[in-house]
């Protein structure tokens, strides 16, 4: 499959037609997806009137945009017009959204053409699109393992090589953890650096929007095209903005440090030895690394639980919007409201996001408030902290996105904690809101995850999301393209 | 690592059910109290950090924006968009049960009517 990049420049010139672009990306999707249920709704027709308006401008000689006749997947948490938005819900089962997203208005602007809407955990709650009220989707290197999650659908879309970039959300690690299971690029934005307008909404101090592509200067062009501010969106940044794909791509005299907070115990080995391979490729790039001794991160161990009461306790007031009358469908009738409200969301709301919703109303709750969700708070300042003074001497921190590989199918799912530390490595830059990038480095060797994808994360301070990805672009400059997954080999 | 957290009791998770809007079966009460109990247990570690004079961080925005135009950005026949969304509606408004404590009183064609369809054009 070719880059997004390439289909734009071939379609601008008028090499490719984007109808005949389009109808190859569905040909893929129909051969590739009920391998790996990535989609939820493919919206073929959708996708076609897009590459009709493209094909339009084209034929008043105009020019369709940087995304010309590029296909990308939103995960079903973005809002298009008139097209089904389930956030992987029971809840929201029919709904048809009443607007279209920012990010959606942006990636149309610049002539892409909205390839269907990709699976994810249950209102993006989870690592592994197994709380999805709509089955789980399939990690294109194994079948019987999970592509990661939340963005799952979105990940294994690329990965699969249905299309060259799609769009995932993420609070806690929503879009690198996938990326790194499915041996994709991933990155997750500073907060506040596209607007989250038409996003079904979870922890609204963290959630952010961003790409998840094959290739890393992909992932650079359409951060550009989706970052920027919003009006409707009060937390987008009004200022200068970078662009992420003209920042020249240079490792050399790069200072990454390696916190050995990231090389926790936790860590498999294996992924460890790919990661440790891919700071010496940096190194061999012109980057001067180091391994950073314990202590320079010393709140990081507490990311998880502060992670957890704070988007449990911002989700659990997010939620309470789905009342069951203004959305979704209809159920039994209750006569009183508040039971009908109760018999609605107990019903409807599968079992992660009942108990996050619980957690969340404990953390929030009179008598525990100041004990956990004050508390949390706290610590998240520590973290945030923390990160600073690392920059100070690092223009970017280094280490495993996930601590390991694709798990199968019902390995963690059983185990709530257990599937929480999918988090371990990702929720402490959720938490202080950096821009952070997993790109895919290589396959593990041996062990559990044998033959399946490592991803490395590069994390930079806030604002520094053009250095992140020409940092990302860079790497794999040096190490060539990444392997592709089994479904893509099969591409003639 | 798992410290002893809080213990949680049936009556605080009826309680939290209850302000959550949950509507929980006796057995998924159980399952809840047995998986918070768990996971504050694993949070424990949080409640032995120093914290004192630390500022609480709501949210990482460094940049404060630029305060928003103060104007009506028009949406188009919002009525028919957003009320259309429900699974039971009547001309224009959301059918829900009765909410107002009240003698009982049969139904006419009269409760379904909009009191004042002023509202409803300015949405548009």
């Amino acid at each position: 499959m070719l880059s997004a990049t390439a289909i734009a420049a071939r379609v601008r010139s008028g090499e490719f037609d984007p109808q005949e672009v389009t109808e190859a990306a569905i040909r893929r999707l129909e051969a590739r997806d009920p391998q790996v249920h990535a989609y939820l709704d493919p919206d073929l027709e959708r996708a076609r009137r897009c590459a009709d308006a493209v094909a339009e401008t084209l034929r008043r000689g105009e020019d369709p945009g940087r995304l010309a006749g590029v296909p990308v997947s939103l995960k079903d948490n973005m809002a298009v017009e008139g097209a089904t938005l389930t956030a992987g819900s029971r809840i929201l089962e029919g709904y048809r959204a009443p607007y279209t997203s920012h990010v959606a208005q942006r990636l149309l602007a610049e002539g892409a053409v909205l390839l269907g809407r990709t699976n994810l955990d249950e209102f993006a709650m989870g690592a592994s699109t197994e709380n999805s009220a709509y089955g789980p989707s399939r990690n294109p290197w194994d079948r019987d393992r999970v592509p990661g999650g939340s963005s799952g659908g979105s990940a294994a879309a690329v990965a699969a090589g249905i299309v060259p970039v799609a769009l995932g959300s993420e609070t806690g690690g929503s879009i690198r953890q996938p990326a790194a299971l499915c041996g994709v690029t991933g990155f997750k934005p500073t907060y506040g650096a596209v607007s989250r307008h038409g996003l079904v909404a979870f922890g609204s101090s963290l959630d952010v929007i961003g790409p998840i592509a094959c290739h890393a200067e992909d992932a650079a062009l359409v951060h550009d095209v989706i970052a920027g501010h919003d009006p409707r969106d009060a937390t987008t940044w009004t200022g200068e903005r970078p662009s992420a794909l003209t920042e020249r791509a240079d490792l050399e005299g790069l200072r990454i440090g390696i916190p050995e907070e990231f090389l926790d115990d936790a860590v498999d080995a294996r992924v460890l030895e790919r990661v440790s391979a891919a700071i010496a490729q940096l190194e061999e790039g012109g980057a001067i690394t180091r391994v950073v001794p314990k202590g320079s991160l010393p709140s990081m161990h507490l990311a998880i639980p502060v992670y957890y009461l704070v988007a449990c306790s911002e989700a659990s007031s997010n939620l309470a919007r789905f009342d069951g009358i203004r959305y979704g469908p209809a159920r039994e009738e209750a006569a009183e409201l508040h039971e009908r409200y109760a018999a609605t969301r107990a019903g409807l709301f599968g079992p992660e996001v009942r108990r996050r919703i619980l957690l969340g109303t404990f953390s929030l709750s009179a008598g525990y408030a100041d004990a956990w969700y004050k508390k949390a708070l706290q610590v998240r300042r520590l973290i945030l902290d923390e990160f600073r003074a690392l920059f100070a001497d690092y223009d970017l921190l280094a280490g495993p996105t996930s601590p390991f590989g694709a798990f199968k199918i019902g390995e963690r799912s059983k185990d709530p904690y257990a599937m929480y530390l999918c988090d371990l490595l990702t929720a402490p830059a959720c938490l202080a809101g950096l821009p952070s990038v997993s790109v895919p480095c290589g396959l593990a060797r041996k062990g559990a995850y044998k033959g399946l994808p490592v991803g490395l994360s590069l994390t930079g301070p806030a604002g520094h999301d053009h250095k992140v990805l020409a940092a990302a672009r860079a790497y794999e400059a040096v190490r060539g393209a990444p392997e592709r997954s089994p479904l893509q080999e099969d591409e003639a | 690592m798992s410290g002893s957290g809080p213990t949680i009791d049936k009556e605080l998770i009826e309680r939290l059910a209850g302000l959550a809007r949950l509507g929980l079966a006796e057995d998924e009460r159980e399952t809840l109290r047995d998986e918070l109990e768990s996971l504050l247990g694993h949070f424990q570690a949080l409640q032995e950090v120093d914290t004192e004079g630390v500022e609480p961080l709501a949210h990482v925005l460094t940049a404060t924006g630029e305060p928003g135009v103060d104007a009506v950005d028009p949406f188009e026949h919002a009525r028919d968009r957003l009320v259309d969304a429900a699974a039971v509606h009547r001309e224009g408004f959301f059918v829900v049960p009765r909410v107002v404590e009240g003698p009982e009183r049969e139904a006419t064609d009269d409760d379904a009517a909009p009191v004042d369809p002023d509202p409803a054009d300015e949405l548009d």
